[in-house]
């Protein structure tokens, strides 16, 4: 059985029934808002006391540890002869414009004390190396040197481990 | 034989069509993060899609009819409205992601930014839309999906302790990394992932496009229970490459690229080749899907004229929205948001909206007016109820979880 459309009437509102619309409008758009905010990339909050900061410095050096071993790994991949110039470059760029993200969004948080300010001195320097080292590998892969991608990728081991280091250091 | 070879065109075309950019992110996601720890929540939710998948494809085989425009009439315009304009906004978010992964696959080939490949596959988009046939529009990217086999096969070629990977996805444990918080987001993500909303309304308007009847219950119901798992295991077999592959080296997923890079790294060029076809097509097929959801759910809200079984001058109103929409998602794409951030959204907010979606196919499914003899049994009711259960638990965890993880941070 096929039953007929119905039903196009609109219901009518009282003033009363108004106020919690616009409510429930208020509650939805500020939802909205806050999801709309997390799609930026790495959204900043404060950090009023030195363990929060420390924190913050062990998520930015584990989130640049994730983009240095994608570089090594894309590097194996185009030593072996594995991939395509576009594909490996695009990955060493990607990894490359994620550790400098990582690294303007920490140094945009305000380091509470000076304990906080050595220790933003210490991983800015990590990452600034490892950065270095991306942007390296990433002009050799533009340039089409795929069988010597592991070479240039060698001071990211170092880089890979001095950032471990920390991570583990000041993993709580 | 004719009728055989329809139905395992159909299954494959449901393996292929079954994984899009939500299922290749949030699988690659979790596998690098916990590993194999949620894995039977993609089990849970390819259940949970075949329960429903089947019940709308049915409510469209007897009614002749489409979900929303069943919405509408048993709930009535006002909470049909809520349903509208929650799915619509989705829908939306998740035609963005659709297109910006077609985008980054096709940036991954040429090096060319994906910013300037987005408005340039929307047209793609809509050009297919506009000029193929349903059916073949279908096919052709289900079929070209199946390129994602090469997942699978690269876990085999990594030579995996199976033991190992069948403890993890049996015994699931929160590492001492993690909080339970995290554990759970990243669960409903791969649940919103599995049940996205834009599937049902694409299945069942799809079933009207092609003049379902009770004959092709069969069909429908080989192409959900056989088509629907195999395609799963493709979204397991992403789930375990990334786990293999990436965890073990402290490698976490931003990227679409990253996703490719263990089967670049195990199969070589050929497997990355096919690899990026695969995801070529699913994000392409699942764009056309979207973009066609979002003219079907507003045209069938408001009784226009839709579908591409009339000619487009005859369904220009629902023709417009599509293209509008398309438009729009390019727009939002290229304002600088991330696409795999807007990815994950798409399906942690669909997790919390799905109630709406299913809750009324259960309500029509067991109306015998619309559906006479062929209304729910006692099995489809019953796993129908438990998964509603299920959806509204996961419904009201979604935002308080968003906001106490800050979106799986």
């Amino acid at each position: 059985m096929r039953p007929d459309r119905a039903g196009y009437v609109s219901n009518s509102h009282s003033s009363g029934k108004d106020v919690g619309v616009n409510r429930r409008t208020r509650a939805a758009a500020a939802v909205l808002a806050a999801c709309c905010a997390g799609c930026v990339s790495h959204p900043v909050g404060p950090a009023r006391t030195y363990g929060k900061y420390e924190g913050k410095a062990v998520t930015t050096a584990e989130g640049v540890v994730s983009a240095v071993q994608t570089a090594r790994m894309a590097a194996q991949t185009a030593s072996k002869g594995n991939s395509f110039g576009p594909y490996i470059g695009t990955v060493a760029s990607e990894s490359e414009d994620a550790a400098s993200g990582l690294q303007g969004t920490f140094d945009s948080i305000q380091p509470p004390d000076a304990r906080a300010d050595n220790l933003r001195t210490r991983l800015d320097k990590l990452i600034a190396d490892a950065v270095t080292h991306l942007a390296d590998l990433r002009v050799s892969l533009r340039r089409g040197e795929l069988a010597d991608a592991t070479k240039t990728a060698r001071p990211l081991r170092k880089d890979f481990k001095r950032l471990s280091a920390f991570v583990d250091e000041h993993k709580s | 034989m004719k009728k055989v070879f329809a139905v395992a065109l159909g299954i494959l075309t449901a393996i292929g069509g079954f994984v899009d950019i939500g299922d290749l992110v949030a699988n690659a996601e979790t596998g690098a993060r916990f590993k194999m720890n949620l894995a039977w929540v993609v089990i849970v939710g390819v259940i949970g899609i075949c329960v429903y998948a089947e019940m709308s494809g049915r409510v469209a085989a007897e009614s002749g009819r489409a979900v929303f425009d069943l919405v509408r009439e048993r709930l009535g315009p006002g909470p049909a409205l809520v349903n509208l304009a929650a799915s619509f906004f989705i829908n939306m978010l998740t035609l963005t992601a659709e297109v910006a992964g077609v985008a980054l696959a096709l940036s991954l080939v040429t090096s060319v930014n994906y910013l300037l490949l987005m408005p340039f596959t929307a047209f793609l988009v809509w050009v297919v839309i506009w000029r193929l046939p349903f059916g073949l529009m279908e096919k052709v990217f289900g079929l070209l999906g199946l390129a994602l086999i090469v997942v699978a096969v690269t876990v085999v070629r990594i030579g995996p302790d199976w033991n190992s990977l069948l403890h993890q996805a049996t015994h699931p444990h929160i590492s001492h990394d993690e909080t339970p918080f995290t554990y759970a987001y990243y669960g409903i993500a791969l649940f919103g992932a599995a049940m996205t909303p834009y599937e049902v309304f694409f299945f069942s308007s799809g079933a009207v496009e092609e003049k379902w009847s009770d004959s092709d219950l069969a069909t429908n119901r080989a192409n959900v229970f056989i088509g629907f798992p195999l395609g799963g295991l493709l979204s397991l077999a992403l789930m375990a490459g990334a786990s293999l592959a990436l965890a073990p080296r402290g490698i976490s997923v931003d990227a679409l690229s990253q996703v490719a890079l263990p089967t670049a790294f195990v199969m070589g060029k050929i497997g990355l080749a096919i690899l990026l076809v695969g995801i070529f097509a699913a994000t392409f097929g699942a764009a056309l899907e979207t973009a066609l959801s979002a003219g079907y759910t507003v045209a069938q809200y408001l009784g226009w004229q839709w579908g591409k079984f009339v000619k487009p001058r005859d369904a220009a109103r629902f023709h417009a929205l599509v293209l509008g929409t398309l438009i729009f998602a390019v727009l939002i794409g290229i304002s600088g948001v991330d696409p795999i951030k807007v990815t994950e959204y798409s399906i942690v907010l669909s997790a919390a909206a799905l109630p709406l979606t299913y809750f009324p196919i259960l309500v029509i499914a067991n109306d015998p007016d619309y559906m006479g003899e062929k209304r729910n049994g006692r099995l489809a009711n019953t796993f129908g109820f438990a998964y509603l259960v299920i959806l509204i638990v996961v419904s009201v965890a979604t935002i308080p979880l968003m906001i106490i993880t800050k979106a799986g941070a």
